[in-house]
């Protein structure tokens, strides 16, 4: 008797199985085909077979706390996005250097002057609210970045209420208005043409439900936002954690995704843990799952621990570089001072004392992962420091004593340094280097409100830092544009032949053209050295080794957790 | 209300308490606006930010009023009940202080349960068995409380009990086991303290005259201990903790950063750094306000256990 059921049971489990193999099997090919498609490079459609348990919830380790509001059009802050991007989903995604893959957008057109953008919007995608997702949701999200501006303009703004943006309004770039042609079709049209925009429209970006601004307010929104995102907004306890939980409804994912349907975890728990060396213990502990950004000097024994996996990606941008004030009048407008000192460093030297060796050595100001970072910069300088003192004493800066002068000036230059770790560790570095062949640095360390006021008001210093994650090499116009020197361009550069070949770049979206212009640029910078770079930024994030199907995004900062589960 | 010495030293300190909150108001508002560092650049964060702008933000916030002006707004606003809005945060200072007070003071309250059980059990211990090894031990122990910085307890502690041996959660609040290990951190130097303070007290206390008395009579050492001995002991200890309140206050500060855990510290810090003054303000005042009522219930301990004291 017995036999006989234990022959049925072997059996009937044998069949469901052999079935759910077949249909993995079935899928898997199926994904695979879509993928190789869609041209999605491995990374992106890594696992396709879910051999896991859907359910569970992952504890993941914010770094950095948020900034007051989850609401994506108003925070400034990337740790606040990496909550939003799972609630609020954006018009398309970028796994890679050149590529973007649809997300609410199925498709779109550009214009051939590169300043009108037609979306073919996803159907059947609702918000949480229940509310549909249309183009006018769209339109909303766009034009409520904008509506401060067009208050200030004097104009009656398109959409209120009206909100003081935060790094959105930089994505948006030169956005003018949109056009509604029908529920499914929104056309954007620009003042310019701007290669950059499709990159900016994730996370800043992510579209919100207006019927729940609307009915919310602000403020409540701004603590419980609404999207079509695969998770919904559960609960915030201040400087404690956001929880997340799934959404059910959801199967409008991306095709470039691994899992286009509702996600596999229950709820998303993102505790905020911001020492590095706490953060990094809780992953050993099993207490979260997934942190980002470890403590470097714990990277070894995770590397070495069986039980955790660590996650390392190089970012896309402008990397850590000194930024050389060309408007003061003290030797650093020498340029022969400003060549020894690139000269005068051994940046291999500076990787390892500085970052532990976990970075890159630089040798352009954009990132190496970026699109159009050239390769011919790294022939521009090396670590020599006899050719250093060659150049100096070429350019009459004799030694006196343990300082070079010349015509009565010592070779004395100023560096107003943030209150921060590896800020003062980069400045002693480069003071150490920089006295071996006569130069005298004073480091003046201060906290990041004084500093602040100093760039701005002060123009005082020689020597500052930059360093700018951003998706694509326009952020060279951010940093170098003469327009720029109120902001970001420390260095106070103004080459007008430059300036060109920045506005040409960010206007035309034909790969080969910006790719040349680009060299050209960060050539330029490098040989009148506005800049000298030092390393590439990598991201190390770490997980649990049962988690499998997270994917970090090119900008290596937000991790896509829609097709993660527990392994 | 009966007019009782006891009720009238309520009273007399109460409004004694009102000038020292003033001073401080005035105090930490001056020392905040006059320390260099605009909030409006930290304002925009990263962003590049005009210098129209930059006049439109102080005027909508007020910071182009003359100081004396300002204070005046902000002394009129409290009598309203209104401590502004965060500059920062947006958010009303009452809302955000009120949602950060709670946890600081549960974990400073436990720091002091564990000072006060910790710190009197080791001092009654190292009294009894003075001068023999276990009074060494009690002292060496409240040596290393004293010495250890909070920072780095809460760090070891983390490294044992957390992270190589997954015992207590490193992070977050909740219920208990989320309390321990920053309850401990919080308390073990404050226990170290009173343990030192109940240990010579008793040694005072138990040389007294009546103390021989009652062994004489023929109490048990255990009740000459506890009943008569202890209990005048115990009272340079209730001072110190009263006054160390303030002290678990700051360390509950710290401590907050090492555990992650939400509060007032946590709060003072992130508006110092982006110089958020009316969210500063308000943490500096509800902080004196607690350390006021705290030594006022201290001083009225006395009231009540010495009657000397009411009137004074």
């Amino acid at each position: 008797m017995n036999n006989h059921q234990d022959r049925q049971r072997i059996s009937r489990r044998t069949l469901i199985g052999g079935a759910a193999a077949g249909a993995a099997g079935i899928a898997i090919s199926h994904l695979d085909t879509q993928a190789r498609s869609s041209g999605i490079t491995p990374n992106v459609a890594r696992v396709l077979r879910q051999e896991g348990n859907p359910g569970g919830t992952l504890v993941y380790g914010l770094g950095f706390d948020l900034d007051g509001t989850l609401d994506p059009q108003v925070t400034n802050y990337d740790s606040t996005i990496r909550v939003t991007l799972n609630i609020c989903e954006p018009l398309v995604w970028m796994p890679t250097a050149t590529e973007f893959i649809p997300g609410l957008a199925d498709s779109w057109d550009i214009s051939e002057d590169g300043t009108e953008y037609t979306f073919h919007l996803k159907q059947g995608v609702t918000f949480h609210d229940g509310t549909p997702f249309n183009a006018d949701a769209v339109k909303f999200t766009f034009d409520r970045v904008v509506s401060a501006d067009q208050q200030a303009a004097g104009a009656t703004p398109t959409v209120s209420p009206v909100i003081t943006p935060g790094q959105g309004h930089d994505q948006l770039g030169p956005y003018d208005h949109s056009e509604v042609i029908d529920d499914q079709t929104i056309k954007v049209v620009l003042k310019t043409p701007f290669a950059p925009f499709l990159s900016g429209l994730n996370g800043y970006l992510g579209i919100v439900s207006p019927t729940a601004v609307n009915t919310m307010g602000l403020e409540a929104f701004a603590r419980a936002p609404v999207g079509t995102g695969p998770y919904k907004f559960k609960e915030w306890v201040e400087a404690d954690h956001v929880t997340l939980e799934k959404n059910p409804d959801y199967n409008w994912g991306s095709s470039g995704f691994a899992n286009a349907g509702a996600p596999y975890f229950d709820d998303l728990q993102l505790q905020i843990i911001d020492d590095a060396a706490v953060r990094t213990g809780t992953v050993t502990s099993g207490e979260t799952q997934y942190i980002d950004t470890i403590d470097p000097l714990q990277y070894e024994d995770l590397s070495s621990n069986s039980d955790v996996v660590v996650i390392k990606q190089g970012q896309p941008g402008s990397g850590y570089t000194l930024l050389l004030n060309l408007s003061r009048d003290t030797p650093i407008a020498d340029i022969a001072v400003r060549q020894a000192l690139h000269y005068a460093l051994d940046k291999d030297a500076l990787n390892q004392a500085v970052e532990g060796g976990l970075f890159e050595p630089a040798a352009s100001p954009l990132m190496k992962v970026t699109f159009a970072y050239d390769p011919a910069t790294e022939a521009l300088f090396s670590f020599d420091k006899a050719k250093a003192e060659q150049i100096l004493d070429e350019a009459g800066w004799v030694l006196n004593g343990d300082v070079r002068e010349k015509d009565g000036q010592k070779l004395s230059l100023y560096w107003p340094v943030q209150e921060r770790d590896r800020d003062k560790l980069q400045a002693t570095f480069c003071q150490g280097a920089w006295k071996d062949i006569g130069v005298e640095l004073t480091i003046d360390v201060m906290e990041r409100g004084l500093l602040r006021q100093t760039l701005k008001e002060d123009n005082n210093y020689d020597v500052t830092t930059m360093w700018f994650s951003y998706a694509d090499p326009d952020v060279l116009r951010t940093i170098f544009w003469s327009k720029n020197q109120d902001a970001f361009n420390r260095a106070k550069y103004n080459n007008p032949e430059v300036d060109g070949w920045l506005e040409q770049a960010y206007q035309t979206s034909d790969e080969a053209t910006r790719k040349d212009l680009y060299s050209k640029i960060q050539m330029q910078v490098l040989n009148d050295v506005a800049t000298i770079p030092l390393n590439d930024s990598i991201t190390y994030n770490a997980k649990s080794a049962t988690v499998e199907g997270d994917v970090l995004d090119f900008l290596a900062s937000y991790v896509w957790h829609n097709s993660a589960y527990f392994k | 209300m009966l007019r009782t010495p006891l009720s009238t030293y309520i009273i007399r300190r109460l409004i004694q308490a009102i000038p020292v909150l003033i001073g401080i108001s005035v105090f930490t508002f001056l020392m905040v606006h006059l320390t260099p560092g605009d909030p409006v650049v930290l304002f925009a964060g990263d962003k590049p930010i005009s210098d129209e702008e930059i006049v439109q933000i102080r005027h909508q916030y007020g910071l182009d009023k003359p100081l004396w002006e300002q204070y005046a707004d902000y002394v009129s606003g409290i009598a309203h009940g209104d401590f502004g809005s965060g500059l920062h945060s947006k958010r009303p200072v009452t809302d955000t202080i009120m949602e950060a007070l709670w946890p600081t003071i549960q974990l400073a309250f436990a720091g002091l349960v564990v000072a006060v059980l910790f710190g009197v059990s080791l001092g009654i211990v190292a009294a009894i068995f003075h001068n023999t090894w276990v009074d060494s031990l009690a002292m060496v122990i409240a040596l290393l409380g004293v010495s250890v910085p909070v920072f780095y307890l809460g760090l070891l502690l983390l490294f044992f009990l957390s992270f190589k041996y997954p015992i207590f959660p490193a992070t977050g609040t909740g219920d208990l086991q989320h309390l321990i290990l920053p309850a401990f951190v919080v308390g073990f130097s404050s226990a170290a303290y009173i343990a030192r303070l109940v240990r010579s007290s008793m040694l005072e206390t138990l040389r007294q005259d009546y103390v021989t008395t009652a062994r004489a009579k023929g109490l048990r050492e255990r009740t000459v201990v506890t009943r008569h001995a202890l209990r005048n002991a115990l009272i340079p200890a209730v001072t110190y903790m009263g006054l160390q309140f303030a002290g678990l206050l700051g360390g509950a500060i710290v401590t907050e950063q090492v555990f992650s855990r939400p509060g007032l510290g946590r709060v003072a810090i992130t508006a110092i750094n982006n110089r958020d003054y009316p969210l500063i303000q308000g943490t500096v005042l509800i902080t004196a306000v607690i350390y006021v009522m705290v030594n006022l219930l201290v001083d009225l301990s006395y009231a009540v256990f010495d009657p000397r004291i009411r009137y004074a």
